[in-house]
């Protein structure tokens, strides 16, 4: 035993030493060999915590719109699917596309057009549906990505690759990503914050694998902050502790925690004192960012009334900026009720009129204050929803089921092109022309953050991974 | 042995006399084609030499003696073996060398290019012949032993070098330890097409064998007129033709086709690269053109921008910080950070109001040279600070919102010429302190967005500074805005058993709100404001209140009900059991707790398939006048009003009497959700079992998305009065 907690002392195992011990010189013959410019370049040596080349923007803001919205109803126009309402689903356009539990049963797809009015709005055009009138004001600062695809039909699968670039919830959250090739800006908060709020609609859940660090070092969590008088829990001090006697317990518990470090050599122990540092200047930095009660009246008619009332999306959108501006690198938002599989334009009505205003106030919030050039938006759900109806269609109503082969996304801001990207054919159901897959997506999101997306690597288990893994590229259209 | 030997030496001989005589007179033959053949195995047979005269050099030097002292007694064949290797080096070498003056007679080999590879090659013909032929002297003298060596090795190596300068490009050992610096540093408005975008193609797929040493098809493409010169099958392009000419239709053939270039085997055009030699022909094949000249949605320009960098994107040459000095300035209120990785530009952002001070920023006068962002958003920054940073020269962008700036110093900022977004929204600055920026060379983005800057003067001022694009961002006196609903505080209020209190809040400041108690609408006028204390209510109520705010819309109305708890059932049984998605226990109709839209919370029993027949004990017979069932309407998710409620009371189950029925109106389209407390009054009743019976709908109407279908009956609190 004593063996082992030497060789850990030394943070150096019999593999390690062996493996390093017989690469030596061999590797790097092999690797001059394999990678020509090995000793060419320096820029082969990626230190974590810098961008690697001149980033378009320094931070995120996610407005995950968790459950799927209808790209059919809001931004895909197709007045064929009007024209066919109720016609089946021609199978030329399916290609055996698989469906989900819900419709494959279902013996007829019939087409259901959207019930909302669509208008082209803005220099590039863009086609909006009445249900955006806010988002349509700012139209001119979007880059509508319209054929986004994905490789999942269910929500928990296609949310997790969104959130971590692989299906299954073992890998680091794209936050998470950030925040270790970054580092955080604001060494006072959380480089990584994430925000929930819930609408009327059918409702999908979120889980905290979503924000997970993975096998990244867990001072890359997304730390959750709830509505409310303690936005982040246990955070302020018990009754009857002070700050002082919080500073001095925590140096103690920093000391026995180096004691223990030196003993055991378990980079876990050295996040840990770093955690409680953070959490310590947390205290302070904290209820000045979340405090919203001083914003000007002018800010709360931006956002609307809502914006005051905690745990709304609306106030999750005001301290989203607020983060960001305070230098939080990734705040990530969630929405759940978009999942329309019935009476989706009754529901997708509430979602709209608790997203719409909020999301576009954002936006002219950051650019009114000088920051939306260096804040990347995103707004998008996790896959579309289909062109035909699931359940009883009528000429008022209808559901839409999961369509993971083309829907509709919108970034802003940092780097990005505005105006409106790829094509989809007339049912909205297929790409007809530049596919951006979500691994694209992430390569260009950490483009745009000044990463290459092939070097933004962790070893674990003795590969290395990407967000990216072994896929994506950046997509050069949307980057402006 | 002896007489292989000989024949081999001979034959070598006889070979080198013809390596002599070519050499002299071989720009007067012609090769026969057979030997062409023959020249093509140079690049085969060249390894041979090459091995074996190392393999012989080795042997000679190191190996022979000390092989032939060890076996006393036997004959020592050593030196045969070595005479072997030496003989075998020189039949190859000479034979390697009379193939290489076979292939340089094809086409597309300058004889300047080939001239060293030549005379270095026919050397260590010479010399590996003459090393065989005095070798028993060259074995007897140590110095010229090692001469030989030595001598025949740096031929054999120089004239492989060159070999493989011609065969692979001449920077072609060297290339990993250049520094790779390809990337563009042309930005897409500066960049000459033919120069930033098609020369570098050519250079990388094209002049491997299109360049002054090895000349395919007689074709150079390394300047202007060799490219307007064209090769031996003429001219490159033909701007007339459909097809652009010969360098396109080459490009264009199939891969298997021979005349595909490049050639199958070597690095091929990519997609884009193609679309750009074809557009830049189409275009004109301009030598001069920019790309700026051409439209923006030319491909040609679309394809441009993709490849150079975009032009905002700026390289800083001045020199990288003392990174001690970085490292002192750097905390956690104050964060010092590179733009990028072997970035010298540094970026300085302030965290923390209470931390900041005129020294704090002073201090970075140490990196004045390398900073060019600066974020001072919310801190307490003065107008004296502002000479501090008229100071730091290489400012491209500096964010001064909200900070306690006046605007009277602003013509400071003057001394930045680089800066190229400024930001001052939420600082008082006005008009007259503005027009000083139109002084500033590359100031591009303002932010003005709450300032001094009435709207009329924004619009002046836009005129003044044409080449800056003011942000004046939003505001809130254009807008005419709906106030949110008045929240109730106390929910768990709805159902009480004494007086009782209601707390209403608004979180906008100065929302008044307003409400009635009798059901009526609320009014901005008559209707009682609400205060502090709350309202205090005393039997069940409905409450309406509605916010009102000069300067917005008044809010929807919070419509309310509140129950007074009544009599409790002591025991209740269900004749069905309601379904068990949505079964809460009995108890459940009289826990005081109502549901919301939420119809998953558990607070809600639901009914599909069966009635709901709930049976209610009282242990003491009990006086009954008034029964309200609270159920819930959700039309999307099927839950709609019962068909039919009734009231039955009597002294047991067996012997009921019907209170009271009621039929509630059905919605006639799609509504919001909504849920509604069913009064049920009748003359006072003594009983001890009261049966309520609720009938879902059966069928769903017609306009309903489920139509056909069994809706639901939800229904959450009895009350009994």
């Amino acid at each position: 035993m004593e063996k082992e907690i030497l060789e850990h002392g030394l943070n150096i195992n019999r593999r390690k030493f062996l493996s390093s011990l017989g690469i030596g010189i061999g590797s790097a013959a092999l690797g001059s060999l394999l990678i020509p410019d090995l000793f060419g370049s320096k820029e082969d040596a990626i230190m974590a915590g810098l961008p690697h080349f001149a980033p378009k923007a320094k931070r995120v803001i996610y407005l995950f719109q968790n459950g799927a919205p209808s790209q059919l109803d809001l931004f895909d126009y197709k007045p064929k699917l009007n024209e066919m309402h109720g016609q089946d689903l021609p199978a030329s356009i399916r290609m055996g596309q698989r469906l989900t539990g819900m419709t494959a049963n279902q013996a007829k797809f019939p087409l259901a057009g959207s019930v909302f009015k669509f208008k082209q709005y803005g220099e590039h055009g863009t086609w909006l549906s009445e249900l955006l009138p806010h988002t349509s004001k700012i139209v001119n600062d979007l880059c509508v990505i319209k054929t986004i695809h994905t490789e999942a039909i269910n929500h928990d699968p296609a949310l997790t690759f969104f959130q971590t670039g692989a299906q299954v919830g073992n890998r680091p959250s794209f936050g998470s990503w950030l925040s270790y090739g970054l580092g955080s800006e604001n060494k006072n908060l959380p480089a990584f914050c994430v925000l929930l709020s819930k609408g009327k609609g059918n409702g999908q859940g979120v889980y905290s694998k979503l924000w997970t660090n993975g096998f990244l070092d867990s001072t890359h969590q997304g730390v959750q902050f709830s509505s409310g008088d303690n936005p982040v829990l246990y955070l302020n001090n018990p009754d009857a502790i002070d700050k002082e006697d919080r500073r001095r317990m925590l140096d103690k518990v920093a000391e026995l925690n180096g004691e223990s470090y030196k003993e055991f050599g378990d980079p876990e122990i050295q996040a840990k004192i770093q955690q409680y540092e953070m959490a310590f200047r947390m205290q302070t930095a904290v209820p000045e960012v979340t405090d919203i009660r001083n914003e000007p009246k002018d800010i709360i008619k931006l956002y609307g009334p809502d914006c005051l009332i905690p745990g709304t999306y609306a106030a999750n959108c005001l301290l989203a900026r607020k983060l960001s501006e305070n230098g939080v690198r990734f705040v990530q938002l969630y929405h759940q009720g978009w999942d329309g599989h019935g009476n989706l334009p009754g529901e997708i009505r509430g979602q709209c009129m608790d997203t719409d205003q909020a999301s576009a106030a954002l936006i002219t919030d950051l650019k009114q204050r000088g920051l939306l050039d260096e804040t990347l938006v995103i707004w998008g759900g996790e896959f579309g929803r289909t062109n035909y109806c699931q359940g009883p269609l009528t000429k008022e109503s209808y559901g839409r089921d999961h369509h993971p082969r083309c829907f509709t996304i919108w970034m802003a801001g940092g780097g990005v092109k505005p105006g409106v990207y790829g094509e989809t054919d007339e049912f909205g159901y297929n790409i007809t022309e530049n596919p951006v897959h979500v691994n694209d997506f992430h390569a260009t999101a950490l483009h745009l953050m000044g990463l290459d997306h092939e070097k933004l690597t962790y070893k674990h288990l003795g590969r290395r991974y990407r967000l990216t893994d072994v896929a994506g590229k950046v997509v050069k259209g949307i980057v402006a | 042995m002896n007489k292989t030997k000989n024949l081999t030496y001979n034959t070598t001989f006889a070979l080198n006399c013809l390596l002599l005589f070519l050499v002299v007179f071989g720009n007067t033959l012609a090769v026969p084609i057979g030997l062409q053949f023959v020249g093509r195995m140079h690049p085969l047979l060249l390894h041979f030499p090459i091995v074996l005269l190392v393999l012989a050099a080795v042997w000679e030097v190191f190996l022979s003696k000390k092989l032939g002292n060890t076996e006393g007694g036997q004959p020592i064949t050593n030196n045969e073996i070595g005479d072997w290797i030496l003989l075998s080096a020189a039949l190859t070498a000479v034979l390697s060398a009379l193939m290489g003056l076979f292939l340089s007679q094809e086409e597309g080999y300058k004889a300047e290019a080939i001239f060293w590879h030549k005379w270095t090659g026919v050397a260590v013909a010479f010399l590996s012949f003459v090393w065989y032929s005095f070798r028993q002297t060259a074995r007897q003298a140590k110095g010229l032993r090692a001469l030989a060596s030595v001598s025949s090795l740096a031929a054999v190596v120089w004239a492989g070098h060159q070999g493989a300068n011609i065969t692979h490009g001449e920077s072609f050992l060297t290339a990993p330890f250049q520094t790779k610096n390809e990337e563009k540093q042309v930005s897409a408005d500066e960049a000459v097409i033919f120069t930033d975008l098609v020369k570098p193609i050519l250079e990388k797929k094209c002049m491997s064998c299109h360049n002054t040493q090895k000349a395919k098809g007689d074709l150079i493409m390394e300047t202007q007129e060799q490219l307007l010169r064209g090769g031996k099958n003429g001219k490159l392009w033909d701007l007339a033709a459909a097809d652009l000419g010969l360098m396109m239709q080459r490009v264009h053939l199939p891969l298997d086709e021979k005349k595909h270039m490049p050639p199958a085997g070597k690095p091929q055009l990519t997609t884009e690269e193609t679309a750009i030699l074809f557009h830049w022909l189409k275009n004109g094949a301009s030598f001069t053109k920019k790309v700026s000249e051409l439209a923006d949605t030319d491909t040609l320009k679309i394809l441009a921008k993709a490849i150079l960098k975009s032009s905002d994107t700026e390289v800083y040459t001045f020199k990288a910080a003392d990174e001690s000095t970085i490292k002192k300035l750097n905390n956690n209120y104050r964060v010092i950070s590179p733009l990028s990785l072997n970035s010298p530009a540094l970026s300085v952002e302030f965290f923390g109001a209470s931390f900041f001070s005129s020294e704090k920023l002073s201090e970075l006068k140490g990196i004045k040279e390398q900073l060019v962002h600066l974020g001072l958003n919310k801190m307490p920054v003065k107008d004296e600070d502002l000479k501090t940073i008229a100071g730091f020269g290489n400012l491209r962008k500096l964010n001064l919102s909200f900070t306690q700036i006046t605007g009277a110093t602003l013509g400071e900022l003057k001394s930045l010429k680089h800066l190229r977004q400024l930001s001052l929204s939420g600082t008082p600055v006005t008009m007259a302190q503005l027009e000083d920026l139109a002084q500033m060379p590359a100031l591009k983005t303002l932010q003005l967005w709450n300032t001094g800057v009435s709207p009329q003067d924004l619009a002046a001022l836009k005129s003044k500074l044409p080449n800056i694009s003011i942000e004046s961002g939003f505001r809130g006196d254009t807008v005419v805005a709906r106030l949110s609903m008045p929240i109730l505080e106390n929910d768990e209020v709805q159902v009480f058993k004494e007086d009782t209190k209601i707390t209403l809040k608004h979180y906008v400041k100065g929302a008044v709100i307003r409400y009635t108690l009798d059901g009526t609408a609320p009014d901005s006028l008559k209707s009682p404001a609400y205060t502090e204390g709350g309202i205090l209510i005393n039997q069940s109520t409905t409450l309406k209140a509605k916010a009102f705010l000069e300067g917005w819309v008044s809010s929807d109305t919070l419509t309310q009900q509140f129950y007074k708890a009544g009599l409790v059932a002591d025991s209740v049984r269900f004749v069905q059991a309601p379904n068990p998605q949505y079964s809460g226990k009995g108890k459940m109709l009289f826990d005081g707790k109502m549901g919301d839209s939420n119809f998953k919370s558990g607070k809600w029993l639901g009914f599909k398939e069966n009635p709901m027949e709930a049976v209610l004990y009282f242990n003491q017979p009990v006086t009954v006048s008034k029964v309200t069932m609270n159920t819930l309407v959700l039309i999307g998710s099927y839950i709609m009003p019962a068909q039919e409620l009734q009231v039955w009371g009597g002294s047991s189950p067996s012997n009921l009497t019907l209170l009271k029925t009621l039929t509630p109106t059905q919605p006639t389209k799609e509504a919001p959700f909504y849920t509604k407390g069913f009064e049920f009054s009748f003359p006072a009743k003594q009983v001890s079992v009261l049966k309520l019976v609720g009938k879902s709908v059966q069928k769903l109407p017609p306009w309903h998305p489920g139509k056909g279908d069994k809706g639901w009956f939800f229904i959450d609190e009895i009350f009994i009065n």
